[in-house]
């Protein structure tokens, strides 16, 4: 041991104490080990397994016959290192690390005349149990979630994939929180330069604090001002896993349940973990039709608006007829009608978000009467502008991804404001807009359109279509330049 | 310039969409009223004399692999000569791009909405226009690949339904025209699209596989002149001469009148808007070129201020003329003039100085050791 | 921060962008006057144009909200030295802005008809927002009154001589669809003529008010399908009749049913051949023309009043009646059309596209068409003989004798 680096025990557990303050929680506990050789363990209580410490930590410690062979011994150190029962043990002379240790639920021993500072990981932070994913609930198939604590995740992960080309690769991230991020692959089937640019970018993250996986998201996604997530973001091991098995990359992060996965493309947002645990027929419909609500949401109110105020044409006879009457006497613009009633929509929604549950029921009340019936007997609204509304609503709610619920929501309005403008036309330069840019997307050098631009017909097995698992038996092109076949 | 790659199938589909753009749209009329019944021949002797044309743009540029055309002007006619010849060019594809712009701007104040100032049309489309250029040419690539086929199939109802109305005896009095005259009259079909389609040459460079450019090219012409003569003849079929001769967007005509049993009517402002998706991809192409053409030849790393400024020029440019007989007249009287150096004298002349060039490196090169 | 600032840059330049394009096509529902019949008249006397438009009222057409029937539609008058002050001068009458793009149908006075139409035909062909597929009538009934009656049933006119139109398309063959604006246009550069309907008024007079709706008469005031007017290129030349119509439209290939009632053996049968396909073609025959059309069709029998059972025989009979009764009324109306001078099939347009010496002599030739005979040829089977097959005798005899 270069005594260089040897610490003093005293002045040492001085310091510690005096760096965090003596907060209460701290505990510093003095043991001896033999008459003459005494220790500190230092922990902080709320963090670590105290009954592990008291039973077996320093119950071990305190046996005779260990006393006796320090005694007799000059490597103390080594001795207790290899003879303490448990696995995760290092040692140390850094203060800094030892304080970060030491907050990350470690157990601090100090032995006096050692000059060395052991490390044992008794880490008990307090998370709930493995439950079933509310955000991502599935008709069939698995039904365990995510949690909070990253090795309970992990845990799931391991449990499902047994490869030995599993990578795992931690990063400690933030400098005030220093929260594990770990990035995870199959080394045989993700794309080399997808992971070499996916450890880049988390280590170009500079950030104070990660307190869920959106953090890392906003760092280390291709366009941050697009709309559109380059991101997949589940709290499912299972859909994880298939993610990993395709040859892409996830990133967990401490603390939230919510895993990043990523190359991903436009089409990927249409799909469910229920399209794998059904049957292929129903599982192609099904994906058509969030396609197609996909389509409704984002376009059926600025279809309405651009229809009834420039091409009453597009209309049947009696149709036109019929809302005709229902506009007679309506005070607003059909424009200023629907952006009204979709912003009172979107404050319903938010309202009904942050509401306490017992009062969601007040909510939904108001928002039916007051929205639906009232505003139409009143003839503030028409009564076709409700229908539309509500249909729009509804088609929201049928994407799986909660964060492109929320792109749909953004890319309507804009649409909505296009079509009160130029009518069908502005509704087509929208729409031309959106494909450029979704075209010019790519997620981590993928372009986000794949399959479909550039076609890829091979793919369109999983996309487009879900064809019957024996069918399905190649990995997409799109993450792997060498075409595998699944076995 | 940029370092993109397109493939094969992207290539044939921008050349199609390319020489299909505006002229499905709006040609169609004119050609009927000048070769009445045998309209549909025209197109179809135009995409055959394209194809020696086509040749000679790509064996000019198999002699400079990864060279577009403007760096092409400079490299043979030198520094001086040569950023004159590419400034000429570059005049063209922005005059082309407003040629475009007008076109569709045309198109939506004279069918859809009368009203309003046709430069809001032009700059509304442009600025989407822009956004895609200054993406590059793989995204406009991905987004016509993309966009492809839902045009297709949009076209393939519009025919299937249109069917109703076919009519045998519109066609009475067919292959009796007079072949010299008629195609002196419908020269203006060579010049557009078909000799229009040398500006692609600024795309081959970044074609994925340069053996397949020659066949992909000529294949997407034939098959283009292929579907404009299809087009002529439905138009026929399905419109009778002279309703066709009298219109001037003889294909919104026949979207107007298409109808699904007596409940989805006039379903022209959607259907026409779709097909206002191929003009689309034709003015990114040729928007793109100009762009990318002034960039080469200026040196200019971001394309982005050169292609947002060019929307004011372009928007401008497009107000030439004062109304669609202006542009139809120029179409058929001087078109065929205008391009016919950029297409053919200009290429041969290249290909004349390369072969000159090349003899001499060659005798050069023999003459030392002999 | 290089992509903030350009997004940032694209988002000004969207937000001006949506602040430049004002709303200068933009139509609120109830800013418009929704057209749904339009009549158009010239006066001989003074040249003027008359023209009527019928405005829905939406109110009374839409489901209704409890309350008694109201007006559907609203007549204008509009009258105006020319064509073209026509908007001008509606403008000055209707409240709100004409919305002309779901016109259902339009109505041609005969004796503008006569004048000739091709201003009008001009004018609407000119318009962004015209349907050349809208159905045209002509009537001979004075357009005042045809325009402001109300029709029972159907209450929206325009629409009430649609559904004539696709019915009588439908059950009777007397017309065919191909009676549009469009169809007229098409013939317009060449000899072909048109054939569109004729509608007149039924009874002594309109009714112009909606206490109509609570009377029991349906004929009263309502407006009828009455014959064929013959346009050559824009204007009016010849009528044709009713029961003329059918084999005017299944010579010309466009009809899809065809009635026919026979006399056989002074008991009436009553013959609808479904669906008849036609082909023809000229031919020479001895130096001259020849219209040579093939009819093939399928028989059904809607009524059998004879006195006897239905038996194969019997068949043969009402085939070979129908036969000879359809060949020579077809005749018949082929003469009296080319007795007229009638081209009514666009016969000299496809004897000029003939290729060949001796269609070269017939060219030169004087009145081709009066030279062109018919040649008809006629097959048929009967397929359908409805739900009985023997018609009951009313004999008191329970046994047949024959």
């Amino acid at each position: 041991m270069p005594s260089t680096n040897e610490i003093d025990p005293k002045t040492f557990v001085n310091q510690i104490v005096n760096t965090l303050q003596n907060p209460p929680d701290l505990v510093n506990h003095v043991f001896s080990l033999s008459p003459h050789l005494h220790g500190h363990c230092i922990f902080i209580e709320t963090l670590v397994n105290r009954q592990k410490i008291e039973h077996e930590l320093l119950h071990f410690l305190s046996e005779d016959s260990l006393g006796n062979e320090l005694q007799s011994s000059h490597d103390i150190i080594n001795i207790l290192k290899y003879r303490i029962p448990l696995s995760s043990i290092k040692e140390t002379t850094d203060l800094n690390h030892c304080i970060q240790k030491l907050l990350s639920g470690w157990c601090l021993l100090v032995i006096e005349q050692t000059g060395q500072v052991l490390l044992l990981d008794l880490l008990k932070a307090p998370h709930r149990n493995v439950t079933e994913p509310l955000r991502e609930s599935t008709v069939q198939g698995p039904q365990e979630g995510f949690i909070e604590s990253i090795e309970i995740n992990l845990a799931l992960l391991r449990k499902r994939v047994k490869s030995v080309h599993l990578r795992v690769e931690q990063f400690i991230i933030g400098t005030e929180t220093e929260t594990k991020v770990r990035l995870l692959y199959l080394e045989h089937l993700a794309q080399t330069e997808v992971v070499d640019e996916f450890r880049k970018r988390i280590r170009s993250i500079k950030i104070d604090s990660i307190l869920d996986s959106a953090y890392i998201e906003e760092w280390i996604q291709d366009r941050t001002l697009s709309p559109f997530p380059t991101l997949l973001k589940t709290e499912r091991p299972d859909v994880l896993t298939s993610h990993l098995l395709e040859g892409r990359v996830g990133v967990l992060v401490d603390g939230t349940p919510d895993a990043l996965m990523g190359p991903v493309t436009f089409f990927q947002f249409f799909s469910t973990p229920d399209d794998y645990y059904q049957r292929a027929h129903i599982a192609t419909l099904l994906r058509w039709l969030r396609i197609l609500s996909f389509l409704l949401a984002i376009l059926i109110p600025s279809l309405y608006i651009a229809i009834l105020t420039y091409h009453q044409e597009l209309l049947p006879h009696s149709l036109l007829i019929n809302l005709s009457v229902q506009r007679e006497g309506v005070p607003f613009p059909t424009i200023l009608e629907a952006v009204i009633m979709m912003v009172m929509f979107e404050v319903l929604r938010e309202a009904g978000l942050r509401m306490p549950r017992i009062a969601g029921q007040a909510i939904s009340i108001v928002g039916a009467l007051v929205l639906g019936e009232a505003a139409v007997a009143a003839g503030l609204v028409a009564a076709s502008m409700v229908i539309v509304v509500s249909i729009t609503a509804i088609s929201n709610f049928v994407t799986p991804s909660y964060k492109f619920g929320i792109t749909q929501r953004i890319i309507q309005f804009i649409y909505m404001s296009l079509a009160g403008f130029m009518g069908l036309f502005g509704v087509l330069c929208g729409v031309l807009f959106t494909i450029v840019h979704l075209a010019s997307i790519k997620s981590f050098g993928v372009p986000y359109l794949s399959p479909l631009a550039p076609s890829k017909l091979k793919d369109w097995k999983d996309a487009v279509v879900r064809v019957p698992r024996p069918w399905l038996d190649t990995n997409p092109q799109i993450t792997r330049k060498r075409r595998r076949r699944r076995v | 310039m940029e370092t993109a790659r397109i493939s094969t199938w992207q290539f044939f589909i921008l050349t199609l969409v390319f020489l299909l753009g505006t002229s499905f749209l709006f040609f169609i009329g004119g050609l009927i009223s000048i070769a009445k019944q045998d309209a549909w021949i025209p197109p179809l002797w135009a995409g055959i004399a394209s194809v020696p044309l086509s040749l000679l743009w790509v064996k000019l540029m198999s002699y400079y692999p990864g060279s577009t055309l403007i760096q092409i002007c400079i490299q043979v006619a030198g520094k001086g000569l040569g950023r004159l010849i590419a400034l000429l060019y570059i005049g063209y594809f922005i005059h082309l791009s407003s040629l475009v712009t007008r076109n569709l701007g045309d198109f939506m104040k004279i069918n859809l909405m009368p009203r309003t100032p046709i430069s809001v049309f032009h700059v509304m489309f442009l600025i989407v226009v822009c956004y895609a250029v200054i993406k590059g040419i793989e995204t406009i690539a991905r987004s016509a690949e993309f966009l492809f086929p839902l045009v297709t199939v949009t076209f393939i109802a519009i025919f299937c339904i249109a069917l109703y109305e076919w009519d045998w005896e519109r066609f009475q009095g067919v292959f009796r025209m007079n072949i010299w005259a008629t195609m002196k009259e419908t020269r203006s079909i060579f010049s557009f699209p078909f000799m229009e389609a040398f500006l692609l040459a600024m795309l081959f460079p970044y074609v994925n596989s340069r053996n397949k450019i020659k066949g992909t090219f000529i294949l997407a012409n034939v098959v283009a002149a292929l579907l404009l003569s299809v087009g002529v003849f439905f138009t026929i079929g399905v419109l009778s001469i002279t309703q066709a001769s009298h219109e001037t967007y003889s294909m919104f005509v026949i979207v107007q009148e298409i109808h699904i049993g007596n409940f989805f009517e006039h379903l022209e402002s959607t259907i026409a808007l779709i097909l206002l998706i191929i003009v689309f991809i034709k003015l990114s192409i040729t928007y793109y070129c100009a762009v990318s053409g002034l960039c080469q030849l200026f040196q200019v790393k971001n394309r982005s201020w050169i292609a947002i400024s060019l929307v004011l020029l372009v928007s401008g440019l497009s107000l030439a003329f004062d109304n669609i007989l202006e542009n139809i007249v120029f179409n058929r009287e001087y078109y065929f003039q205008y391009m016919l150096p950029f297409a053919v004298l200009f290429p041969l002349l290249f290909l004349f100085v390369t072969w000159m060039k090349k003899g001499k490196a060659k005798r050069k090169a023999v003459s030392p050791q002999s | 921060m290089k992509e903030l600032k350009k997004g940032f840059m694209i988002s000004i330049i969207g937000v001006l962008l949506c602040c430049t394009t004002g709303c200068w096509d933009k139509n609120e529902l109830n800013q418009l006057a929704i057209g749904e019949l339009v009549g158009a008249d010239q006066d001989p006397d003074t040249g003027k144009q008359i023209v009527y438009y019928q405005i829905v009222n939406p109110d009374a057409v839409a489901i209704q909200k409890g309350g008694g029937i109201k007006a559907p539609v609203y007549t204008y008058r509009v009258e105006a030295d020319h064509i073209s002050e026509l908007g001008a001068k509606t403008s000055n009458l209707l409240p709100r802005k004409l919305f002309s793009d779901h016109y259902q149908s339009e109505i041609v006075t005969e004796r503008y008809a006569r004048q000739g139409i091709i201003s009008l035909l001009n004018f609407f062909e000119k318009q962004h927002n015209r349907r050349s597929n809208i159905y045209l009538f002509i009537t001979d009934s004075p357009l005042s009154d045809v325009m402001m009656t109300y029709l029972p049933l159907e209450r929206l006119p325009g629409r009430s001589l649609r559904s004539i139109i696709e019915i009588q398309s439908q059950i009777t063959g007397r017309l065919s669809k191909r009676v549009r604006v469009k169809d007229l246009v098409e013939n317009m550069e060449s000899s072909k003529l048109t054939v569109l309907p004729m509608i007149s008024l039924n009874g002594p007079g309109p009714s112009p008010s909606t206490s109509r709706y609570e009377h029991i008469s349906g004929n009263q005031g309502n407006l009828h399908f009455s014959g064929g007017a013959i346009l050559k290129h824009d204007r009016m030349i010849g009528k044709l009749k009713l029961d003329q119509m059918d084999y005017y439209f299944i010579l010309k290939g466009d009809s899809k049913v065809f009635m026919e009632s026979l006399t056989i053996h002074n008991h009436k049968v009553a013959i609808r051949a479904v669906k008849p396909k036609v082909w023809s073609h000229l031919d020479i025959v001895s130096g001259e023309p020849v219209w040579k059309v093939d009819i093939r069709t399928k028989l059904m029998i809607v009524n059998n009043e004879q006195k006897e059972d239905l038996t194969l025989a019997n068949l043969d009979i009402i085939k070979e009646t129908f036969k000879q009764q359809v060949f020579q009324k077809m005749n018949e109306f082929y003469q009296e059309s080319v007795r007229q001078g009638w081209d009514l099939f666009g016969l000299e347009e496809k004897i000029k596209y003939q290729n060949g010496k001796e269609w070269d002599l017939i060219k030169k030739k004087e009145n081709i068409l009066g030279k062109t005979k018919l040649q008809l040829s006629i097959q048929c089977e009967i397929t359908d003989i409805g739900q009985i097959i023997n018609p009951y005798t009313g004999e008191n005899d329970g046994n047949s004798s024959n």
